[in-house]
């Protein structure tokens, strides 16, 4: 887990609850988790021990209960009628379970509800199974500005009140929301990790970087223009919406001065979505910038486009407005696999948009994905030419920091899902409990076996880190894969078995 | 303590005759139906309990063979109750649970099947009486059984792994891999 910025969920909704005449208190225990841990001799472990299921640890399971059962303890204080858990990813399942069931044991009469990204899109029933159990009392799927509102109101039929037909947010609504209302949290706590990051920034960067600044989050737009094969953006917002680019910039200005903070965090799936807008906030924040000395700075997710549609008088003006970290979906090394899923750039683009970062100092984090079902050895040798190739811009830190993450998972609502099982690639069945998003075969590159996708994911770690990359998220992938490959490498086994003998 | 106890019944009758079964708390009756006409019954009992073991008890009675219609050796028609559902606190007991709770017969003409015990069904067909053993406070039991009952695949308790090692690993692992799976 990472302490980058604080959960805006709560923190809009909260504003959303307040504006509507109701009453609300957010808890942010994701600092707390963060900072009653993160000294402990065995905290790599503690933080995988919410994304593994198959993990177990008495001493650890103690650690966590009992901080859990203190949570619980503090949220009754409050006598809510309602609980609200935002479940993030299905990392914070089971520590979501794990509280509703403190809470149900201290009071099993206190109503839960539960929302977020987390329950609406993944491979597991989960807040239906809590349901289901009487765990939780109901649950909201999809963006909650709306929904919640309506819930509120006890209007239960809404769409994606217990259930998953939620529909979406208007742009009308985005444009009018209200501030996200952060007056629970100590903000305090966010963003000093950033100086982890980037304390290892050259020297160029580090003036603008290293201060101790608080990081705020701004929503520019909610879902993608892309429509990548393996990615479930597309099906939580199926239209990209955006904000008016001077209506962000605004924000962003008025908060610094409001807060004090000069960090920003775009939640945006990709602040670029339309170059339009995004010039427009871009010119408004460099004019500030540049006539109040202002040294606003802001992160977020960004495409890289083919040469050209990010001219140079545009990477100019986004330097200018405080470009800072970009995090951008690289994905894969070899064009013909990013092709397939759907990206529409190559590495000479790649190699363009990383010549303009590192003349006007701006700093990326790319993300890859090892293990395409149609990834062959040729493949990882372009990923192996592909790391030599940039490898400069590591030393430089115009690649900050590497994410290679854990190999492809096939997730529900996502192209791959429809699409892969179309071109003959087939979901193993787990044999007991939901799919696994990790565990598949494409019998028409049989090779590319768990193991194999594993083996290059480590090993293309290797290969970048002895060329100067910096992979942060390194030991705590490797914990995981070592973790799901003991889960998972016998179920695979016994399908392969199967299908040999079956030939 | 208080316990919100919430049970939920299919009932059967054959058309005449139908079921009677009593709940019952600790031996102490809770309530009683006679002759229940209903398809579905479902009630919530609120207990004082002391904290410690007690039991849940679902009796079925007044039920004679006869009462079974049978055609070509099926039962087609039948006075019985099954259990669908017991809540405490509107959270479900796992079913899994409930299947291994037993349920002894009793008042039963046949004395080859008079005094046995069944587990594994939650379908009261002959008299007898279904016990479910709890402790209060219900919801810390009840979590406990559900994780008990919860079937994980290799679990995993040592993280110890360098790199080199796992790679080590996953290189011989691919090189049996490739040489079973590709001979076919």
């Amino acid at each position: 887990m990472a302490m980058y910025y604080p959960p805006p969920a709560p923190a809009f909704l909260k504003s959303i609850l307040l504006k509507a005449g109701h009453t609300c208190k957010t808890i942010d225990f994701v600092s707390d988790f963060f900072y009653s841990f993160q000294k402990h001799p065995r905290w790599t472990e503690i933080d995988n021990w919410n994304a593994l299921a198959n993990y177990q640890n008495k001493e650890i399971e103690t650690l966590i209960e009992e901080k859990v059962e203190d949570w619980a303890k503090k949220i009754l204080e409050y006598n809510a009628n309602w609980v609200g858990i935002s479940i993030f990813s299905y990392e914070s399942h089971r520590i979501g379970k794990l509280i509703v069931e403190k809470i149900k044991m201290l009071d099993p009469t206190q109503k839960i509800l539960m929302g977020g990204t987390g329950i609406t899109n993944v491979s597991e029933p989960y807040a239906e199974k809590l349901l289901e159990k009487g765990l939780i009392n109901a649950y909201i799927t999809g963006e909650g500005e709306e929904t919640i509102l309506e819930f509120a109101k006890n209007n239960f039929d809404f769409p994606g009140i217990n259930n998953k037909n939620f529909i979406n947010v208007s742009k009308k609504v985005l444009d009018n929301m209200p501030e996200a209302d952060y007056s629970d949290y100590n903000l305090k706590l966010y963003g000093k990790e950033n100086l982890g990051i980037y304390l290892r920034t050259s020297n160029h960067t580090l003036k603008d970087m290293t201060e101790t600044e608080n990081t705020m989050s701004i929503t520019g737009s909610k879902g993608c223009v892309r429509k990548c094969s393996y990615c479930d953006v597309p099906y939580v917002w199926p239209k990209f919406i955006h904000r008016s680019g001077d209506i962000v910039a605004n924000e962003i200005i008025e908060k610094s001065k409001k807060y004090g903070v000069r960090r920003f965090h775009f939640t945006d799936s990709l602040v670029n979505g339309s170059m339009k807008e995004f010039r427009i906030m871009c010119d408004i924040l460099a004019k500030h910038n540049v006539d109040n000395n202002a040294n606003i700075v802001w992160n977020g997710q960004f495409i890289f486009r083919p040469i050209k549609q990010h001219t140079p008088e545009d990477w100019e003006l986004i330097a200018k407005s405080g470009a800072s970290v970009l995090e951008v979906g690289i994905e894969s090394a070899s064009d013909e696999i990013r092709f397939q899923m759907g990206k529409k750039f190559t590495n000479d683009d790649v190699a363009y948009e990383l010549e303009q970062c590192s003349k006007h100092k701006i700093t990326t984090w790319p993300l890859f994905i090892i293990g395409y079902p149609t990834e062959t050895e040729k493949h990882v040798n372009e990923y192996k030419k592909f790391f030599e190739r940039f490898h400069p811009y590591a030393y430089d830190k115009t690649i900050l920091n590497l994410e290679l993450g854990g190999t492809l998972r096939i997730q529900p609502n996502t192209p791959d899902y429809t699409n892969l099982p179309k071109m003959g690639v087939e979901f193993i069945p787990m044999p007991n409990g939901p799919r696994e998003d990790m565990l598949w075969w494409n019998p028409a590159n049989p090779t590319l076996t768990l193991s194999e996708r594993i083996r290059r994911r480590l090993m293309l770690g290797k290969v970048a880190k002895n060329l100067g990359y910096s992979i942060p998220s390194e030991e705590k992938d490797l914990k995981f894969l070592w973790s799901k490959w003991n889960q998972l490498k016998d179920i695979e086994k016994e399908f392969l078995d199967a299908r040999k003998n079956k030939n | 303590m208080q316990e919100k106890i919430k049970i939920k019944l299919n009932c059967y009758n054959n058309g005449k005759n139908f079921p009677c079964f009593r709940i019952l708390s600790d031996e102490k009756i809770l309530t009683e139906e006679y002759n229940y006409t209903a398809s579905h019954y479902e009630k919530t009992f609120q207990l004082e309990l002391s904290e410690g073991k007690h039991t849940i008890v679902i009796e079925h009675f007044n039920k004679y063979p006869k009462h079974s219609l049978v055609k070509e050796s099926k039962i087609i028609k039948d006075v019985a109750i099954e259990l669908i559902e017991l809540c405490f606190h509107e959270i479900k007991c796992s079913s899994l649970e409930l299947y291994n709770c037993n349920f002894y017969i009793e008042n039963w003409p046949d004395k080859k099947i008079n005094n046995s015990v069944i587990t594994n069904s939650l379908y009261f067909g002959y008299n007898g009486r279904f016990v479910y053993p709890f402790k209060s406070p219900s919801i810390k039991y009840i979590l406990g059984e559900m994780k008990k009952y919860q079937v994980e695949n290799s679990e995993l308790d040592d993280f110890k792994i360098s790199e080199d090692e796992f790679i080590s690993k996953l290189d011989h692992h691919t090189e049996l891999e490739k040489k079973y799976y590709n001979n076919s």
